[in-house]
């Protein structure tokens, strides 16, 4: 089911106004339920020299007292552990580690496939590639 | 920028390029893949942007960096030690715009082909497999009808399939078990749902006689969800009508949330309409 995306671009698009990473404070959330250790110090490093802060916070500690003050959350998700695992056994519930879609207001990235599993479990675009 | 053979792709760019220039964002080439979205099931709707594409094994207008209201897909999916300058500081540009944007939100419902239940089937997959001159009547019948229709469909020779499809086609739209079919209201009253003018046209149906009027209410009943309810009926005409007067601009037309019109929050409070409202103007 993997799809895209090798690191190689057809086109670049130009984006933002990077005078404003300086104020910005992240948290980075690693919904894997076993995470790959050097992936997500890799990201924490690599936030934490670029941005005003960077607070790493497990997907079972997310809430709005974890997300007070956060200006960008991070998700990095697998298939493993979201749509194949969903597709794979039908008992599965399909939950989200954001919570529920009408709720969440926090600008997010979404890294690599997380943007599948979250389509697939909120019914937003980003579901069919 | 390096030159890469364009391979699978070159049969969907102009010109058939034997070549493409990609610009490397990882260090020593393409590592782990990630996750790219159909272009085509964005529906080019008001709160999708796409940033760029990337290398890909299925086509190559697929998105790799695009945003829905407040999240932004990053698809490609080398962590930062992986990625080379460009593909860092790339990454790093995604999070400051994305920090922008509070209160854009992802728009309208899609069902994701990989989720259990129904999905409704669109036009434009209908009209890219029909594109396909091996695919036969009874092929489309079973993947895109049911009932009825399917076995009239099948039963047909393939060219006379592809006719009746094509002479039908304006009137297609997914039914309650998401296969397509015609919709008698929208055949009656020669509207196209799918139409930039659909809006105004029904408009003005619900200002006619009663026959038309009526189908009109059962058009906009089933393809404007967020619109007048009327219990079991579909509401009156002049609820509908003042229902569009004042969200006819904050309307846009979603074929992949099950072919119906969507109300734009943002621009309804904004006041500026949905078409005009796109991309870094939606920021704030």
């Amino acid at each position: 089911m993997r799809r895209t995306s090798h690191p190689l671009f057809v086109a670049a698009a130009t984006v933002s106004t990077l005078a404003a990473q300086d104020a910005l404070h992240l948290a980075f959330v690693q919904a894997d339920q076993a995470p790959a250790a050097a992936r997500s110090a890799a990201f924490v490093s690599f936030l934490g020299r670029r941005f005003a802060s960077v607070k790493q916070i497990a997907a079972a500690d997310l809430n709005a007292s974890t997300l007070e003050g956060i200006d960008v959350v991070l998700l990095d998700w697998s298939q493993g552990d979201g749509v194949m695992k969903w597709m794979n056994d039908a008992k599965a519930e399909i939950t989200c580690p954001l919570g529920e879609r009408a709720a969440w207001h926090v600008p997010t990235v979404l890294l690599g496939s997380a943007g599948l599993n979250l389509a697939v479990a909120w019914d937003v675009r980003g579901g069919s590639g | 920028m390096v030159e890469q053979p364009s391979a699978d792709w070159a049969e969907h760019l102009p010109g058939k390029p034997a070549t493409l220039s990609f610009l490397p964002l990882a260090q020593g080439g393409a590592g782990e893949s990630g996750w790219c979205t159909y272009a085509q099931t964005l529906d080019d709707a008001p709160d999708v942007e796409i940033l760029c594409g990337g290398k890909n094994s299925k086509l190559p207008s697929a998105a790799a960096i695009w945003r829905q209201g407040n999240l932004l897909h990053f698809g490609f999916q080398q962590d930062p030690s992986q990625l080379n300058a460009v593909g860092r500081d790339l990454l790093e540009n995604c999070i400051v715009y994305i920090a922008g944007f509070h209160a854009d939100r992802p728009l309208a419902a899609v069902r994701s082909v990989f989720r259990p239940g129904v999905r409704s089937e669109t036009r434009a997959w209908l009209l890219s497999v029909m594109k396909d001159d091996q695919a036969t009547a009874k092929s489309i019948a079973d993947r895109f009808f049911s009932g009825t229709r399917q076995q009239q469909l099948a039963a047909m020779d393939t060219g006379a399939a592809r006719a009746w499809l094509r002479a039908h086609m304006t009137w297609l739209v997914p039914q309650p078990d998401g296969r397509l079919d015609v919709c008698p209201d929208l055949e009656a009253l020669q509207l196209d749902v799918r139409a930039a003018t659909f809006l105004p046209d029904v408009a003005t149906a619900l200002h006619g006689e009663a026959g038309p009027q009526a189908a009109a209410c059962r058009v906009l009943q089933r393809h404007c969800p967020e619109g007048p309810r009327g219990g079991a009926e579909p509401a009156a005409a002049g609820a509908w009508s003042a229902f569009l007067e004042a969200n006819q601009d904050y309307l846009f037309f979603s074929e992949n949330a099950g072919c119906i019109w969507v109300l734009d929050p943002l621009a309804k409070a904004r006041g500026v309409p949905s078409a005009r409202l796109r991309g870094p103007a939606r920021r704030g």
